[in-house]
């Protein structure tokens, strides 16, 4: 059954074809979902809370991109997200050093059981992109995330948006000049092929 | 010469990295590139940062989002707590018109002597006469300030078995509160003697008699002849006697209730009290019209000894009974008007109650 048949039978009520949709999805919703917020368990809240509002208003989508439907929904729910914890702030589970800075990797989150040198070097990359990431703001982080990471033209990222593609192109440009600023900082981290500068 | 790289320039490269720019633009920015080593570094580290980002592994979902019938409801129940900022407001508006409808009920109470004495009706009576006093007599000396001079005096005149009443008739000065009562009888219901305030040129109450008077065992031609003289005993030796059935058979005048006491057949003080030393014939076909002009004064006099003798007995009928002073509607509509405000306020304190209650708990929910 394809995408357009299984979301006819969704908007029927059918809720096992729009499981079906879900496994399908799923994978990019959480993705999208964790580089939006940065945290696991918010992400897997936010990516529930995507899909029940997906279902719920399904009667509201009127055709287009599926994918780039729930994005935007995903991503609502991940400013909402980010709302509420501006509103009351967390303590950061990372330790800090002496001079008050957060240690970025800290010994006790290595895994043991995986020592390999690109594997360290992968997973710090992946911090050091997440870090840069998380201090983009929330218009040009869901931007970035929607065109570089989850691969959307602009045309899709300005349907999940639900900005013109010209606001998209320009949020894109300025979020990775400042993607750019930051992961100079981390040079040290990057591999030699990804070197900037 | 170096070219500084704007934010225009940013967007090129980036919109060329993406391939979303047309030809001319294309055309344009390749030529810069060219030409311009400082755009051309710039465009290799927007190039890598882009890479950097594409390359980050996909990320897999730690479980299955499988939507249940549960989800469905609790979605619906995620749907109330949307309504908290609605409750919220119903909360305040209803709060705002408590308050409006209480210190505006104040505010009208406060500039309406009325509407603050709902128990006590007689004012609203005195106000009333009031009125038609001030239409109907002109006179410097206002009448109405006269009364309660003459409300006071009332009692104490009584006491003294002497009539001391002053009535002026025509040229009189004062224009006693008196005119008050006898204004608000019936026009037909005096055959013997008329009172009458309505002529504005005399001031004071005109009094007119009847000719048949002259052959009643009373004198009448001091009223209708007003006399000169102030003295209050000898203006009321010429009541006539009451036009009433009573009058045929014993030729007693009847007088109002409030101007009885002062009659000189009785030689006990009448302790009648009365703040209106009305002389008039009332007939006693209306005692219910008597009643309802009854003075206040009633109210808060001592109560008055039997009679002693039939002049006083055929004026007690028209004596007024403090109940019938009292205005026949004015409380019913009073009780309903405010328990009608007393219900609304009571809703209103319910629903801003209630409602706010309900907003404060919806977002206590949602904050969790």
């Amino acid at each position: 059954m394809d995408e357009i048949a299984l979301i006819q039978a969704a908007k029927r009520g059918d809720l096992d074809s729009f499981n079906r949709l879900v496994l399908v999805y799923q994978d990019m919703i959480y993705s999208q979902a964790f580089r939006m917020i940065g945290e696991e368990e918010s992400a897997d809240d936010a990516s529930q809370t995507a899909f029940i509002s997906a279902y719920n208003h399904l009667s509201s989508f009127r055709g287009g991109s599926f994918k780039a439907w729930l994005l935007r929904i995903v991503t609502n729910a991940c400013y909402d997200e980010l709302r509420r914890r501006k509103r009351r702030p967390t303590v950061p589970l990372e330790p800090l050093d002496d001079t008050g800075e957060e240690v970025e990797s800290p010994r006790w989150m290595v895994d043991p059981a995986e020592q390999p040198e690109d594997r360290i070097q992968r997973l710090e990359l992946q911090r050091a992109i997440q870090h840069c990431l998380d201090r983009l703001p929330d218009e040009f982080r869901s931007t970035v995330v929607m065109v570089d990471i989850q691969g959307l033209d602009y045309s899709e990222a300005s349907q999940a948006i639900g900005k013109p593609i010209g606001t998209i192109k320009s949020r894109l440009a300025r979020a990775r000049l400042r993607l750019r600023d930051c992961l100079n900082g981390f040079a040290e981290l990057l591999p030699s092929s990804f070197r900037l500068g | 010469m170096k070219n500084q790289t704007t934010s225009r320039d940013f967007e090129l490269l980036s919109a060329y990295l993406d391939n979303q720019l047309g030809s001319q633009e294309r055309a344009y920015l390749e030529s810069r590139l060219i030409a311009d080593p400082e755009l051309q570094k710039e465009f290799h580290e927007i190039s890598n940062t882009r890479l950097l980002l594409r390359s980050i592994p996909k990320m897999r979902a730690p479980r299955n989002y499988y939507i249940t019938a549960k989800d469905t409801k609790t979605a619906r129940t995620h749907g109330f707590q949307r309504l908290a900022p609605a409750y919220g407001i119903v909360s305040a508006v209803a709060t705002i018109l408590l308050v409006i409808l209480i210190f505006g009920d104040r505010l009208v109470s406060s500039t309406s002597p009325v509407a603050l004495a709902p128990a006590s009706v007689a004012p609203i009576t005195s106000v009333a006469v009031q009125k038609e006093v001030d239409r109907s007599v002109v006179s410097t000396s206002s009448p109405t300030e006269a009364a309660p001079l003459m409300m006071v005096e009332a009692p104490a005149i009584a006491s003294t078995a002497s009539p001391t009443a002053e009535i002026l008739a025509e040229g009189g000065e004062i224009a006693t509160p008196t005119t008050i009562y006898l204004n608000a009888l019936p026009p037909a219901a005096t055959p013997e003697i008329t009172i009458s305030i309505m002529n504005n040129q005399a001031i004071t109450a005109t009094i007119s008699c009847d000719g048949s008077m002259g052959s009643e065992p009373y004198p009448t031609n001091r009223y209708a002849c007003p006399l000169s003289t102030n003295t209050p005993s000898e203006f009321l030796q010429g009541i006539p006697p009451t036009s009433t059935s009573t009058a045929a058979e014993s030729p007693t005048p009847t007088i109002t209730s409030t101007l009885t006491h002062t009659l000189p057949s009785t030689s006990t003080p009448t302790t009648i009290p009365s703040s209106t030393p009305t002389i008039t014939s009332v007939p006693t076909e209306t005692p219910a019209l008597v009643k309802n002009t009854a003075p206040e004064s009633m109210v808060v006099g001592p109560t008055p000894p039997a009679p002693s003798d039939q002049m006083m007995d055929t004026a007690n009928p028209t004596l007024p009974v403090p109940e019938t002073a009292e205005t026949p509607g004015n409380h019913p509509n009073f009780d309903f008007l405010q328990y009608l405000i007393l219900t609304i306020e009571l809703s209103l304190a319910a629903i801003a109650i209630i409602a706010g209650i309900i907003a404060i708990l919806l977002r206590i929910r949602a904050g969790r």
